[in-house]
């Protein structure tokens, strides 16, 4: 069945009966209508979990995630705690796993492997992001020298899609950590010389706004019609009010307004897209309403308190995993970045399976709590994720095909699991024993597979899921990916 | 009972390396060489500023300033009356270093643009949606016909308070013209006043505060603000919003010009109650209670505890600073009280009660600062100890190497259950260096909880006794936070440290040059040795020479820490 383009006034109701109706403005162009046979195009999502995928304890303990063989995941890994979720939501075939990564270390830049890290960084805003985000070695804390992966997909692909990457972050705050600027980004776009850091949506409300907001309902009355002129018209003086006090500042100054001010205009550009591509499952959905309320107490006392761990995460996964899902469908954008938790998270552990009044960091380097609770924080981040593969999975094409085959999603963990062999101790902050998960069947990608890493790099796997939608350029350090992920 | 004693030096910890004095402070040659910095162009007795610095390298950096998330809503709330609840959802999270105002890790980012639209429009129909609001800004019915001069009076006398300087004439008659276009199309007046807020709550010197003034001649990055932008740097210094009309006519009328004007200005803001709620919330960042993990009333009332004591040692009695960490007395309510283990006050609303001789004192023994190290469930004394280092004392402590396990050991799984015992392994060559520097501090607070609450022994092992018996290298031996308080009052390094984050917080940059270091300690030559006075340190920010000027970046920051 052919994909519908939607004419100026033609609508569409979802099961929910919600309608998403055209932008009706004199400004849009209609798109052309696709051939039958116009293929699919890919979509690629970047999720990230802000912690490690297990334990300090022992090699073997608390690594929940990690079958000890290899092959097919419904044989070796049906029975792992923290793939359970996989599971619930039958999607274990649809995800490998590729264990056994490594992100190599050294004292010296000269003497790191590709994608490696210094030994003195500190763990958390050092070692793992630059290179799990961007491929290239970690030689300063925290700080990214080349886009992240979605980002280069958006320069190498120029997607001509109202929105160039969507970028979502779950857990609202930082919580104890106060660093919720730079723990809480895993999106860095080029600009000129300069590598940018690009702050998420934490908040779904705003994120349906944005995604939906310049739709007109089917009764789209003069006033709305009037209103939404206006919306852009405000827009257009703050624009040359902006213009206008470039020429009193200075360089520096100049410069961040012109970022400001590009903003501004993709914002209105947005406005002014055209519709998008219709299908029965490209729908308006239901209007999220306030966003769960930010905070929540450390202890786990169930009072809500200022600044602590719980923001009621699982429902802003939900709902933000729900509007990547609609955004892909509907083409609204083929590439989205979602982080689930920040660097060294914070989050509370309290309404997670062992209801413990840690926050999951702490879970990570208290040796007095069960190895499942460990399990338990890797699994929640697997559900959410979990989800997301499920919707596409769902979300049929044209062809009969699934939007899950062609996609390709990754999951990745801030850290492994694992023994630093510089001291031969064991240490959650290991970028041993690293997984990332695959999931999606773009580009001919090998699904329900535990998969030997055989100590590759992590940033390998995800250049592999680039180059199932299409991606032929470098990552990084990196030119290959993980074969086993192909055919 | 093992004793943690100090037996290495502190030319031992420096030769280790392991010690890094004030925090990343460079100190390159310039200025004169006893170290003052040279003397800026400044007033004498009433006269106005000269139009130039007269050393141009002694003026700091400054850069456009994104308005904090509190900064917002504390600015939309002085203006228009509206709380902006939703804005902590919407805008970007700053990082804390630990400050959330370094402008130089700011970005400017879609979902600013986002955010910012969406607040202005909540805000604006929270303002036309409620007629007492609505009344309060026009004189006129706003469910009348159009009145447009009415409305242009409303525009003007906005548009100054919300970009902080005088609307233009081009601007008055340009954005009129659009705004009551907009109304009479929609066939309602009260529209104009709702684009109104819209647009100048996105305008990019609302969102921004910008230095605006004249290059100073000869100096291509050095400019001398004008009055809008010292009634600016004001507000936001001392009350963390934009300036009121009072302050905006002393503007218009050139009473910002001088030195002396600026500082009479500034002592009569910090009379005005913004002033007690900045200086609360530049305590909470730099000693690092803003983010506790102790909730509901009870935290509620720790930091109403705290807010109190700086009420009063600052703001009331008008003391030195330091006693903050010597009071003898604390203000708590009758939950707070009952926490502590201490007498009830005679309100329980909330009243000073006596320490008694149990080993509190001073803003160290409240729940806020004691809340700083919980790790793993309990306290960890090297956390709490790297606390007392970096944010009381700046000095910087080097994140363990990356060889080093630095999860707590498993008291079940240890030969001694005892904490203190546990972190013997601390005292080994290698990790003493630093340890050093933490472990003997955090032992001598660890009879207080996480919570702030007295325990006698490591929770679930009574015959882990606790002694509370402390020791820190350079500090000395002490029990309690008490007697710890006492100890770092006399130490010239908390005043020094004091003076440096108040810098940082002023100009918004944690990272700090030579320059900066020799403002810093003009200041600090200024207030003399520690028995100053939080009011003066604020006051002698702004009597800077500098203050009136800006030296301008050349590139721009990547917004990465």
């Amino acid at each position: 069945m052919p994909t519908k383009t939607l004419s100026r006034r033609s609508m569409l109701r979802g099961a929910a009966g919600a309608a998403l109706c055209l932008p009706a403005l004199e400004a849009m162009m209609p798109r052309t209508a696709r051939a039958a046979e116009e293929a699919i195009p890919k979509r690629y999502v970047f999720t990230y979990g802000g912690t490690s995928s297990g334990r300090y304890r022992t090699n073997t303990e608390g690594d929940m995630l990690v079958p000890s063989s290899y092959g097919e995941l419904s044989t070796v890994g049906a029975d792992m705690y923290a793939l359970q979720p996989l599971v619930e939501h039958g999607v274990l075939d649809d995800v490998s796993l590729v264990s056994n990564l490594l992100i190599p270390w050294g004292p010296s830049e000269g003497s790191l492997a590709p994608g490696g890290r210094l030994t003195e960084l500190d763990f958390h805003f050092g070692p793992t992001v630059t290179p799990q985000l961007s491929g290239l070695k970690a030689l300063v804390k925290g700080k990214m020298f080349a886009p992240s992966s979605e980002q280069r997909l958006v320069e190498a692909m120029s997607p001509d899609t109202t929105f160039s990457s969507l970028n979502y972050r779950v857990q609202p705050v930082d919580y104890l950590g106060g660093n919720g600027g730079s723990a809480g980004r895993i999106s860095f776009r080029r600009d000129g010389d300069s590598i940018i850091p690009m702050d998420p949506i934490v908040s779904p409300q705003l994120a349906y706004q944005n995604l939906f907001s310049s739709f007109q309902p089917p009764d789209a009355s003069p006033a709305a019609l009037a209103a939404m002129q206006r919306r852009l018209s405000v827009l257009d003086r703050v624009s040359a009010a902006s213009r206008d006090l470039m020429a009193t500042l200075g360089s520096a100054d100049r410069e961040r307004l012109q970022r400001h001010l590009h903003e501004i205009e993709m914002l209105e550009a947005q406005l002014q897209a055209s519709p998008p591509q219709g299908s029965e499952h490209c729908m308006m959905l239901d209007d999220p309403g306030a966003d769960p309320q930010i905070g929540g107490t450390h202890d786990g006392s169930g009072e809500l308190g200022g600044g602590s761990g719980w923001s009621d995460e699982n429902r802003r996964a939900a709902l933000l995993t729900d509007l990547t899902h609609m955004a892909l469908t509907c083409e609204l954008s083929h590439y989205a970045a979602l982080q689930y938790t920040n660097w060294k998270s914070w989050m509370s552990a309290k309404h997670l399976e062992h209801g413990l009044g840690l926050d999951i960091h702490e879970i990570g380097h208290n040796g007095s709590v069960p190895a499942e609770a460990m399990g338990d924080v890797v699994a929640w981040h697997i559900r959410h994720f979990a989800r997301l593969v499920r919707l596409l999975k769902d979300t049929p094409q044209w062809d009969g095909s699934s939007l899950l085959d062609h996609t390709a999603l990754v999951l990745c963990f801030e850290g492994g699991h694992g023994t630093d062999p510089l001291s031969g101790s064991y240490s959650t902050h290991s970028t041993e024993n690293m997984s990332v998960l695959v999931a999606g069947g773009a580009g001919g990608l090998r699904r329900g597979l535990h998969i030997d890493g055989e100590q590759r790099h992590p940033a390998q796997a995800t250049l592999s899921a680039m180059e199932a939608v299409g991606y032929t350029g470098a990552f990084g350090d990196f030119s290959e990916g993980i074969d086993q992920l192909f055919g | 009972m093992r004793h943690r004693g100090i037996t290495l030096t502190l030319t031992m910890a420096l030769a280790s390396g392991c010690y890094t004095g004030l925090d990343g402070i460079s100190r390159e040659a310039g200025g004169d060489d006893e170290g003052a910095p040279g003397q800026p162009g400044g007033p004498e007795g009433g006269e106005e500023d000269q139009d130039a610095p007269e050393d141009p390298t002694l003026v700091a950096y400054s850069g456009m300033r994104r308005l904090t998330t509190v900064e917002y809503v504390d600015t939309v709330r002085d203006l228009l009356g509206v709380e902006a609840t939703n804005a902590q959802a919407v805008l970007p999270a700053p990082d804390f270093i630990p400050f959330d105002n370094d402008y130089t890790t700011q970005t400017e980012s879609a979902v600013l643009i986002v955010a910012t639209e969406s607040l202005a429009y909540e805000v604006a129909q929270a303002v036309v949606g409620n007629p007492e609001r609505l009344g309060a800004l026009l004189d006129c019915p706003a469910d009348g016909p159009i009145d447009a001069p009415c409305f242009d009076a409303f525009l003007e006398a906005f548009g100054r308070r919300a970009l902080r300087r005088p609307l233009t004439d081009a601007e008055l008659h340009a954005w009129s013209g659009f705004f009551l276009g907009e109304a009479e199309v929609a066939g309602r007046f009260s529209l104009a006043v709702e684009v109104a807020i819209q647009t100048l709550l996105q305008h990019p010197e609302f969102v921004y505060r910008i230095d605006s003034g004249t290059s100073v001649e000869g100096m291509d990055d050095v400019i001398r603000l004008d009055d809008w932008a010292v009634a600016s740097r004001l507000s936001y210094l001392l009350w963390g919003t934009g300036p009121d009309d009072a302050l905006l006519d002393l503007a218009a009328s050139g009473g910002l010009q001088t030195t002396e004007d600026r500082v009479a200005t500034a002592e009569r803001m910090l009379d005005d109650e913004r002033a007690l709620a900045r200086i609360e919330r530049f305590h909470a960042m730099w000693l690092g209670y803003e983010f506790m993990p102790i909730g509901g009333e009870i935290g509620e009332a720790m930091r109403d505890e705290t807010g109190a004591l700086l009420k009063r040692v600052i703001l009331e009695e008008r003391g030195p600073w330091r006693d903050v960490l010597r009071s003898t007395d604390t203000y708590v309510n009758e939950a707070l009280a009952e926490h502590y283990g201490l007498p009830a006050p005679v309100d329980p609303a909330g009243g000073w009660v006596d320490y008694g001789p149990d080993g509190r004192g001073g803003l160290l023994s409240h729940g806020t600062f004691l809340s700083n190290g919980f790790k793993d469930g309990d306290t960890s004394p090297t956390l709490r100890g790297k606390a007392v280092r970096e944010r009381l004392l700046c000095q910087t402590v080097p994140p363990p190497p990356p060889t080093v396990n630095d999860s707590v050991p498993d008291a079940e799984e240890s030969p001694s259950p005892c904490k203190i015992d546990r972190y013997a392994e601390h005292d080994e060559p290698g990790c003493n260096a630093c340890h050093m520097l933490m472990d003997g501090l955090g032992f001598g607070l660890e009879n207080y909880d996480q919570l702030g609450q007295f325990r006698e022994h490591d929770p679930g092992y009574p015959e882990c006794e606790i002694t509370g018996e402390g020791d820190g290298l350079g500090v000395g031996p002490f029990n309690g936070p008490a007697e710890l308080g006492l100890i770092l009052a006399e130490d010239e390094q908390v005043s020094t440290c004091l003076v440096t984050q108040a810098y940082r917080f002023a100009v918004g940059r944690a990272e700090l040059d030579d320059v900066d270091a020799q403002l810093i300690e003009h200041v600090q030559q200024q207030l003399g040795a520690g028995e100053f006075q939080f009011r003066d340190l604020l006051l002698e920010q702004v009597a800077s020479p500098t203050f009136g000027f800006a030296r301008r970046h050349h590139d721009a920051p990547q917004g990465d820490e």
